[in-house]
């Protein structure tokens, strides 16, 4: 503020300018006057009076603000170094001490009023300028989304993955065996000799004498028991080839999910139930199974598993050939044979076996209709997935 | 196996409906392949007699016949020949109704007026195609009976599928006998009451079997005078709910004999068997024999055949000779009821490629006891429709052939098997069993308490032990009747190991990269090795050949994805995909070179291709899909699968792109390549676009993956950022500056990040300008300026020495 050097200068205009006009009725209060050539006028104002002038005139400046910029003019206008009021503040070095506080004060109380007025218009402002600014800023929500587009399981997998997730719930275990097989493992050892007319059924891809493409993944039940002792409860999945040409029901190369399980007290009452659970929670629980004779060298008693029909609940319709029933995999008890094949007592063990078309599964679940559709891959069919 | 409602109910009384039937059959193991309801509809059709013939005065062609049916005697116009005075034949009156032909009216064919048609079997329906006469009916006919009443037009064909370990249910017989034994009615076999001649079958006929084994059982009789001719009706009509064609009667009777007994019959013309002797031989090189069929057929040496003195007259079990075929001129047979080896047959089969009806049932396996049953049979048709004479007397070789064999059941092991299916009570269910048994004609001989001794029947060869009997109870008993259960105990194993679970985790992120997954085939064209630029010699051209494929396009089993996922991107471009992004987690199929007889090495491959030529929406149309959009779908598997330590040196595929592909190596090892697919493989499949690849061999990358996580702790002091930039000659590889950075301080250098690549004339033609970003951080102090500037001083000079950088400050 005023350092000592200033004020001693101005020690002599003080007494000579200064002339003190108490107001009527206010016994305590002492205003004053300075005398107008410090400040733009020939005659000399009341401080309070000129104090309110002040603020009436920045409330109506104020109301002519347009933005921040305004805001600032008047601010340094009033109390900036040049201001208004800073120049009044400058001048109470001329009032006597004890006149000084209270000048002071009111010039000080001014100011923060001022500065509150200011302050308040600003943020007025302030929220109107934004509020403009956003509302430039708009945009066409409807716009296409900048999203990551995600790929598909093949039906196939998908197929057989929520086809393992439930034997892995019964505790079984994936396996899996080679797809280029030995004879042995796809027919002999499954008690199907050469010269069995079940070979006829499966009629294969040979490499050479003693190899081919596995035509089922019931060689994975073999490979498995020579491995290990019971008890064992297994799944296998995988491609099978059989010499079919393509049509909209065969194919070359499919899918299989094979089965075993084999311990001390199997019975063929748990592949029903085995198998029962699975068909409810594939197909859902209101599905009626069905278990009738079938024949497979590898089991015996063989079963075929049928499921009331997806499409017709049962009446009959062109899709189960108007018996009401799909037929979705074959199963059966493991044939003591089998069992001599791998070494194991069949009077000690038994055990049951399955094995189901991922494909037809699949078909039956998505209501598909032609097999090829899984080998063409069209995008427009596998995003469906 | 087809067969009618109507043909069944004349070996067994059937008291349910043909669909019922169908169905009980169905749940017992015959399973039901289709199923028609015939019923013709016929009206005012009826039999008549002719009682004259004449010539049509203006067409040579046509006879004018006088017809009694009964009531009135019509004029019938009739262009068949095969008629005769007398005759009783099929009259379709005015206003008649034939399924083929429609309504029938009276017309005059010039000028003769014709009240009427005399009907032929194809045009009854009784015959397919068209009979080459009028039908014919047999003398007891009686005249002015509606036709309905003589044949039963309304019935319910059945095609049943029969498994291969049941050739007994091949027959006639055999379906009623499961009726029989389901619907707990009797079955009842035709009676036959064969007539025999004084004059001995030996004076005709001498049979040799040279090749007992493939033919253990010859059994024949001969039949003479008869005559052949047409079948009567109800023979053509049976034939028909059959599904087999009528040709002769002799024929026709073998047939019809071999579906109701399931036996294959042959007949021969007697007198054409050169030296009166038939012998059951195998065939030597280089005969041949013209088959019923019209073929000449080189014989295989060793294959069974029935020969005469000089040649082979007959496949055995599969077809006859045309040689001694039985036709109109044929006067005396000798008839044929033999069992061949299935083995034989199955083989013989199989060289001839010729199945027929006879084959199929030897090849499976026939009773053992049914040949005289069926001889007789035939004989006793042959005698009463073709008035044979039977010569007295029968061959048969070996009348022991069937072995009765007696199996113990043990009561106890039905339940071990099945599970608690009958009664808990023992001698409930040994009762209970025994009834089953009965009903399949299994004898019981004996009850031995906790067993019983069971001989299965002649016909039922598939059952051999006592797992084929338990079988056969549970059929009969019911599975329906089975209580299902779950698992007595459980047993605690790891459902899913490592390498499944990784699989399942790629394929996630792969899909999750926005991968589509697919699934080809696994055989591959050899022609693909040249359209994917694969030299001669190459190892990729070692592939599995199959010895008989079906097409050029299937005779491989593949060695690459490559061709496969082509395939599918140019399958979807065809079809206006813009944006085509696929994997596959499929196996390729190495053979070993130096050991041909083993199994080949199965490698599971991950692979993905990318390929854009559409503009895509609006976000898209910038992306234009490259080599690093590939190796960043590889960055992220490995990511996910928290597989670190692998580096990318360039590549030389030749399906690649020479300067536009990588191998990813890791611990020494080839784990996978990448790149751009050459643009004449691209051309090779018409694919428009570049297509980016990548391959990793998930064999070689399975030992490298953690199989478990370990936490690292967090950083507890700051890290300092630094950037450098720098212009370097372009054949630089950006790879080998980071690792140089790296080098100078490993514990403190985190992290180098290319952060900005540019090229252009402002820093010359060879030249590239790269930015990088260096993160400096040590775990036990904050670093200092002086020591951060220190290493970044070291960083430049190194690059400065090594590469002959310019740092730009």
């Amino acid at each position: 503020m005023l350092n000592k050097k200033s004020r001693s200068k101005r020690v002599v205009p003080r007494k000579r300018l200064i002339i003190f006009v108490p107001l009527p009725g206010e016994e305590n209060y002492k205003p004053f006057f300075i005398l107008s050539r410090f400040i733009n006028d020939e005659e000399g104002i009341l401080l309070e009076n000129k104090t309110k002038e002040i603020k009436k005139e920045i409330v109506s400046e104020l109301n002519r603000v347009k933005d921040l910029k305004d805001i600032e003019k008047l601010r340094v206008e009033y109390l900036g170094r040049k201001g208004v009021v800073t120049l009044l503040l400058r001048k109470l070095g001329i009032l006597s001490p004890e006149e000084r506080p209270k000048a002071g004060q009111l010039l000080n109380q001014t100011k923060r009023e001022i500065e509150d007025l200011l302050k308040t218009k600003e943020v007025e402002i302030e929220k109107l300028e934004k509020e403009k600014r956003l509302q430039g800023e708009g945009i066409d929500i409807t716009l296409p989304g900048r999203k990551i587009d995600k790929g598909a399981i093949h039906p196939i997998n998908l197929v057989l993955k929520e086809i393992e997730e439930i034997f892995l719930s019964l505790g079984f275990k994936i396996e899996e065996g080679p797809e280029v097989e030995l004879d042995y493992y796809n027919f002999e050892a499954l008690n199907i000799p050469k010269d069995h007319p079940a070979r006829d059924d499966q009629d294969s891809f040979y490499i050479s004498r003693e190899i081919l493409l596995r035509t089922h993944t019931s060689p994975v039940e073999i490979r498995v028991m020579e491995k290990q002792l019971p008890p064992i409860r297994i799944i296998a999945t995988g491609k099978c080839y059989r010499r079919d040409a393509a049509d909209s029901t065969h194919s070359p190369m499919f899918h299989q999910i094979e089965g075993l399980a084999v311990d001390k007290d199997i019975t063929f009452g748990d592949l029903k139930g085995v198998l029962t659970f699975f068909v409810h929670k594939m197909f859902g629980k209101d599905r009626k199974v069905r278990f009738r004779p079938g024949y497979f060298p590898f089991t015996e008693p063989s079963a075929e598993v049928d499921v009331s029909c997806l499409l017709c609940q049962g009446k009959g319709c062109s899709a189960c050939g108007y018996s009401g029933w799909l037929e979705i995999m074959g199963a059966g008890e493991t044939d003591p044979a089998v069992f001599k094949m791998v070494g194991y007592d069949p009077e000690k063990y038994s055990g049951f076996a399955f094995g189901m078309g991922a494909e037809r599964i699949a078909m039956l679940k998505y209501g598909i209709n032609d097999i090829r559709l899984f080998f063409e891959n069209d995008l427009r069919f596998l995003k469906q997935f | 196996m087809q067969v009618s409602y109507n043909l069944l109910k004349e070996y067994v009384d059937i008291d349910i409906s043909a669909e019922e039937l169908a169905k009980r059959l169905t749940i017992n193991g015959i399973i039901l392949e289709r199923m028609e309801n015939i019923s013709t509809e016929i009206e005012k059709v009826v039999v008549g007699r002719i009682t004259a013939i004449d010539k049509h005065p203006e067409n040579k062609i046509l006879s004018v016949c006088q017809v009694d049916i009964k009531e009135e005697i019509l004029q019938i116009i009739c262009g068949a020949k095969n008629m005769k005075v007398s005759d009783k034949v099929v009259v379709a009156l005015e206003g008649a109704k034939l399924p083929q032909i429609g309504i029938i009216k009276s017309k005059k064919f010039e000028n003769v007026l014709s009240l009427g048609m005399l009907c032929s079997a194809s045009e009854l329906g009784i015959e397919p195609g068209e009979s080459p006469g009028i039908l014919i009916l047999e003398e007891d006919a009686v005249i002015g009976e509606d036709i309905r009443k003589v044949i039963k037009f309304e019935d319910t064909i059945f095609n049943f599928e029969i498994h291969s370990n049941r050739p007994d249910l091949m027959s006639i017989i055999g379906i009623a006998r499961e009726v029989a034994a389901i619907t707990d009615n009797k079955l009842k076999t035709p009676e036959i009451k064969i007539k025999e001649e004084d004059e001995r079958i030996e004076k005709d006929i001498t049979v040799k079997i040279e090749a007992e084994d493939l033919c253990p059982r010859y059994t024949g009789r001969v039949i003479k005078n008869i005559t052949v001719e047409e079948s009567p009706l109800w023979l053509k009509w049976k034939l028909r709910l059959l599904g087999a064609r009528p040709i002769n009667n002799i024929v026709d009777i073998t047939n019809f004999v071999m579906m109701e007994t399931g036996q294959p019959l042959h007949a021969f013309d007697l007198d054409l068997i050169k030296g009166k002797t038939i012998i059951v031989r195998r065939s030597r090189t280089g005969e041949t024999i013209f088959t019923l069929d019209d073929v000449e057929r080189q014989l295989p040496s060793k294959s069974l055949v029935i020969a005469d003195t000089e040649e082979p007259i007959a496949l055995a079990g599969i077809m006859g000779g045309k040689h001694s075929e039985i036709d109109q001129n044929t006067k005396n047979v000798f008839l044929e009821s033999a069992y061949f080896s299935s083995v034989n047959n199955r083989r013989s089969t199989a060289k001839f490629g010729l199945r027929t009806e006879a084959s199929n049932r030897f090849e499976k396996g026939i009773d053992k006891e049914v040949q005289i049953y069926a001889l007789d049979r035939a004989a006793d048709l042959i005698n009463k429709i073709a008035m044979g004479k039977i010569s007295s007397g029968k061959i048969d070789t070996n009348e022991k052939l069937y072995q009765p064999c007696k199996i113990n059941l043990r009561i106890k092991r039905v339940n071990r098997i099945l599970g608690q299916l009958l009664d808990k009570n023992e001698s409930k269910i040994k009762n209970k069993i025994i009834n089953i048994l009965d009903k399949l004609e299994f004898k019981v001989v004996e009850d031995k308490g906790e067993y019983i001794e069971v001989i299965p029947p002649s016909f039922r060869g598939d059952v051999e032990r006592e797992i084929d009997i338990i079988e056969e109870i549970a059929r009969i008993y019911g599975y329906d009747k089975i209580k299902p259960t779950l698992f007595n105990h459980t047993i605690a194993q790891e459902g899913k190991n490592f390498r499944f679970k990784l699989i399942d985790q790629a394929r996630e992120t792969l899909i999750g990269c926005g991968l589509n997954e697919v699934i080809t085939y696994s055989f591959i064209s050899p022609d693909i090795f040249d359209r994917i630029r694969i030299p001669e010699g190459h190892k990729l051209r070692n592939a599995i050949k199959i010895k008989d494929p079906m097409t050029r396009d299937h005779s491989l089993m593949r060695t690459s994805l490559i061709s496969s996922l082509l395939e599918v991107i140019k399958w979807n471009t065809n079809r206006q995909a813009e944006l085509v992004k696929i994997f596959e987690v499929g196996k390729i199929y190495l053979p070993y070179p130096d050991k041909p007889n083993s199994l080949p090495q199965e490698k599971l491959i991950i692979a993905g291709a990318i390929n854009k030529i559409g503009r895509g929406d609006i976000w898209e149309k910038s992306l234009s899909l490259d080599i690093f959009d590939i190796k960043g779908i590889i960055e992220t598997v490995f990511q996910s699968l928290k597989v670190e330590n692998w580096e990318v040196i360039p590549g030389n595929h030749p399906a690649f792109h020479p300067l536009r592909n990588g191998k990813i190596i890791m611990g020494g090892e080839e784990i996978g390549i990448f790149g751009e697919i050459h643009p004449e493989v691209i051309n090779n499949y018409r694919i428009p676009g570049k297509v980016n690849w990548f391959e990793i061999d998930f064999e070689n990358l399975l030992p490298n993956v953690p199989s478990d996580i370990k936490y690292c702790v967090l950083p507890k002091y700051p890290s300092v950022q630094r950037d450098l930039a720098m212009i370097i000659k372009e054949e630089i590889l950006s790879a080998d500056i980071i690792k140089t950075i790296k080098s100078i301080d490993e514990k403190l250098i985190k992290k180098v990040t290319l952060f900005d690549i540019f090229k252009g004339k402002q820093i010359g033609d060879s030249y590239k300008s790269l930015a990088y970003s260096v993160v400096f951080q040590a775990e036990n102090r904050t670093l200092t300026d002086q020591e951060v500037g220190n290493i970044f001083k070291e960083i430049r000079e190194q690059l400065i020495t090594k590469f002959s950088a310019k740092i730009r400050e």
